[in-house]
């Protein structure tokens, strides 16, 4: 239906770290995984923080016995309890979240307490030998970039939805010469999007790829046919007055807005 | 380089992802990979043995001075089965000359430190530029991201060596000399020092095709990036498409617009039956929903019951079925109510003793210490007949009982408070607050002898317990008895 679903019957499976979850409304989303490079500087992150709480509250030390006490309480909470409560409360810890990472279950949903607790206990086991040896060997041999604890507890860490992509470059709205099927709609909408990124020469190089027959329009540039066609499969709506549903259609380069994409084209067509 | 045959998907990706593309790439290909990271490094890890086995950290050094030169044929490899090509491992060892040029040089002398390595590597294998246009081609392609994921590796890598060598540290059975884990990083020589040295090569040799693959997704993701690879691959499918002139099955949006756009040519000459069978071809799509298979049970009423029923009346007198059904019937009542009956009767048994039990209170103290004959209510009138009768029927505890009751009516008599709940200890606290040195002095030899066989059940002479008699009897009348 998108295009590199299309891709991976044509190559045989591509490689990828994408993984399609159809939620039960029949919504196809997509989860990128996020592999042990992202989660080990996460963890670091998260490790300075939890070393600066315990620098603030050294000066409980002085207390004596019950300084000690609470030092050692202060200690079993944040090692336990810490990533617990930032996965309940904000999907994934300050750590991960600076990464732009997120903790969910296997299918896409947010993570449960259940599911956190196991995954977090489990750190225990995935420590093991030394420093995580045994969650990095894990990680590193799972398809899913899976450790013990996400095994157990059936949960992935996946890369945040990026920012939306910027909005079109503003030019005159063109019918395409002939009819487009969506993945070629969502890869004109992409070009119009990267194209200030793109070499000019590149940016001819591509269009002239596309093919348009550029006799009938007023451009003879095939660049800017395409981006006319673009404006006109996003309606002609400018970059001020584009609503969240319109913006994500652009998005629907590689994957995920497939059904955003799909729908501007069902709403269009009367 | 042709696109269409690339088995990884172009797509736009963040520097990390493109990291963990990587990752996944040599997930797939570890061992190929594995294998063409020994190929160079074995045979120098070998040779470099002859001049410098007596010094593994030198060994170890240069073993990891030269890695960029083992990077560069699984790199080769990789780059050649990311368009579908994957060499077999002669090939890939014939293919060493071409994976190991000149321009690799300066990776392993003045370019060796470098926290952008892995990148570096791919730009310059793979693309080849000649003299300044290296660092043009860096400059232009440059990803922070590189420098993180030496960064990481370097730790990975370090990681799985400790863990290695404490995992082998801890298997080792008790019995055996237990490991020398100081010699073995710090001790140079020592025999503990060249397991862990291999087993830092051997992690270096499972984190390299990670490295390798990530630096190349790395430069791959770059590329996409800034040549749109991903819609070049896009373009080209729509060209085919349009060339063949054929729709793809799959397109419904385009089926849809062919059908209602005013534009096009078909909808306004299209008549209602067309119209109707063209949507029920585009109903039919998958993407309209299919159908599925379910399996679930369904009650159809019994339908073996019938059959069964007429042959046992045929067979047997509907009188009698009815007779036997009766009679199993109160038979089982029966057997219920006595199996009831026979559950109650013990607790019922339980209950009485429980409350006989409740309805016996103490009503004097020493009562509960000696219920065979003490508890009868009033002393009896004859005291020393009575404890010589117990004594000659040999019950020497109840004629003890007596004699201590005897003395604690005494106790009383003199105003002393004893509540029913006083212990013999009690007592005879009472009677030290009392004053009277020689009654005090009877009662303890009263309350030892009686505790003796009482609660110590030793035996105590008949002969005891008349001289105790005999005692009492000496200051009877100057305790004011009666």
């Amino acid at each position: 239906m998108t295009e590199p679903e299309v891709e991976d019957q044509a190559a045989g499976g591509a490689i990828d770290t994408l993984r399609r979850r159809e939620t039960p409304e029949g919504v196809e989303i997509t989860l990128r995984l996020a592999g042990p490079v992202p989660r080990a500087l996460a963890f670091g992150i998260d490790l300075a923080i939890r070393g600066g709480v315990y620098l603030a509250l050294t000066p409980l030390a002085g207390l004596a016995g019950i300084g000690t006490g609470l030092l050692l309480l202060a200690l079993f909470l944040l090692e336990w309890l810490y990533p617990v409560f930032f996965e309940l409360h904000r999907g994934a810890t300050p750590g991960k979240r600076a990464m732009g990472l997120l903790v969910v279950h296997a299918d896409g949903t947010p993570v449960a307490p259940s599911a956190s607790l196991l995954r977090n206990l489990l750190r225990g086991v995935d420590f093991l030998p030394v420093l995580y040896g045994v969650g990095l060997v894990a990680c590193l041999v799972d398809r899913d970039f899976r450790r013990l604890g996400d095994l157990a507890a059936g949960t992935l860490v996946i890369h945040r939805e990026p920012p939306l992509p910027a909005t079109l470059p503003a030019h005159p709205p063109l019918p395409p010469p002939v009819p487009l099927d969506l993945a070629t709609q969502q890869a004109v909408l992409a070009f119009a999007e990267r194209s200030p990124r793109l070499s000019p020469a590149r940016r001819a190089e591509l269009a002239a790829l596309a093919g348009f027959d550029t006799r009938a329009t007023a451009d003879a540039d095939p660049a800017a046919t395409l981006l006319g066609v673009a404006n006109w499969i996003s309606r002609g709506k400018s970059a001020v007055d584009t609503p969240p549903a319109a913006a994500t259609a652009p998005q629907a380069a590689p994957a995920g807005a497939s059904t955003a994409a799909s729908t501007a084209a069902g709403e269009r067509a009367p | 380089m042709d696109l269409s045959r690339m088995t990884a998907t172009a797509r736009p990706r963040s520097p990390w992802e493109s990291i963990d593309l990587g990752f996944a790439l040599a997930r797939t290909w570890f061992l190929p990979l594995w294998l063409c990271w020994w190929l160079t490094a074995a045979p120098l890890a070998l040779a470099a043995l002859v001049p410098l086995h007596r010094h593994p950290d030198l060994w170890l050094l240069l073993v990891w001075w030269c890695k960029p030169a083992f990077e560069a044929l699984p790199l080769h490899w990789l780059s050649r089965a990311l368009f579908g090509e994957q060499l077999a491992l002669p090939a890939a060892a014939r293919s060493l000359p071409r994976a190991l040029p000149p321009r690799l040089w300066p990776q392993l002398l003045w370019r060796r430190i470098g926290m952008g390595r892995s990148f570096n590597m791919a730009v310059t294998l793979l693309e080849a530029p000649r003299g300044g246009a290296r660092g043009q081609r860096l400059r232009v392609l440059r990803t922070g991201a590189a420098g993180w994921l030496t960064l990481v590796c370097v730790h990975l890598e370090a990681i799985l060596w400790l863990s290695g060598l404490l995992l082998l540290a801890f298997l080792v059975p008790e019995g055996l000399p237990t490991p020398d884990l100081e010699a073995a990083i710090f001790d140079t020589g020592s025999a503990p020092y060249w397991i862990a040295s291999l087993g830092m090569v051997l992690a270096m040799s499972v984190i390299a095709p990670c490295y390798v693959a990530a630096g190349f997704a790395l430069y791959l993701g770059r590329r996409t990036e800034l040549e749109a690879w991903d819609l070049e691959l896009a373009f080209r499918r729509a060209r085919a498409t349009r060339r063949t002139g054929r729709l793809r099955p799959g397109s419904t949006a385009v089926l849809l617009l062919a059908v209602l756009l005013p534009a096009s040519g078909t909808a306004t000459t299209m008549t209602s039956d067309e119209a109707e069978a063209r949507i029920e071809a585009v109903l039919a799509h998958p993407d309209f929903g299919g159908t599925r298979e379910a399996q679930v049970w369904v009650y159809v009423g019994d339908d073996d019951a019938q059959p069964d029923e007429p042959r046992v009346q045929a067979q047997l007198p509907a009188w009698l079925i009815q007779a036997l059904a009766e009679g199993m019937k109160w038979l089982l009542l029966i057997a219920a109510a006595v199996a009831l009956a026979l559950l109650a009767l013990p607790l019922v048994r339980d209950l009485a003793a429980g409350r006989r039990q409740h309805s016996a209170p103490a009503e004097q103290p020493g009562a509960q210490v000696a219920p065979a004959e003490a508890d009868a209510g009033p002393p009896p009138a004859d005291l020393p007949a009575a404890v010589r009768r117990l004594l000659a029927a040999g019950d020497v505890r109840a004629a003890l009982a007596l004699l201590y009751r005897e003395q604690l009516r005494h106790l009383r008599a003199a105003g002393v408070e004893l509540p029913d709940s006083a212990t013999e200890q009690d007592c005879l606290r009472a009677a030290r607050r009392l004053g009277e040195p020689r009654r005090l002095a009877y009662l303890e030899q009263v309350v030892g002898a009686w505790q003796a066989v009482a609660y110590g059940h030793r035996p105590l002479e008949p002969a005891a317990v008349t001289a105790l008699l005999q005692d009492q009897d000496t200051f009877a009348p100057a305790g004011g008895r009666g």
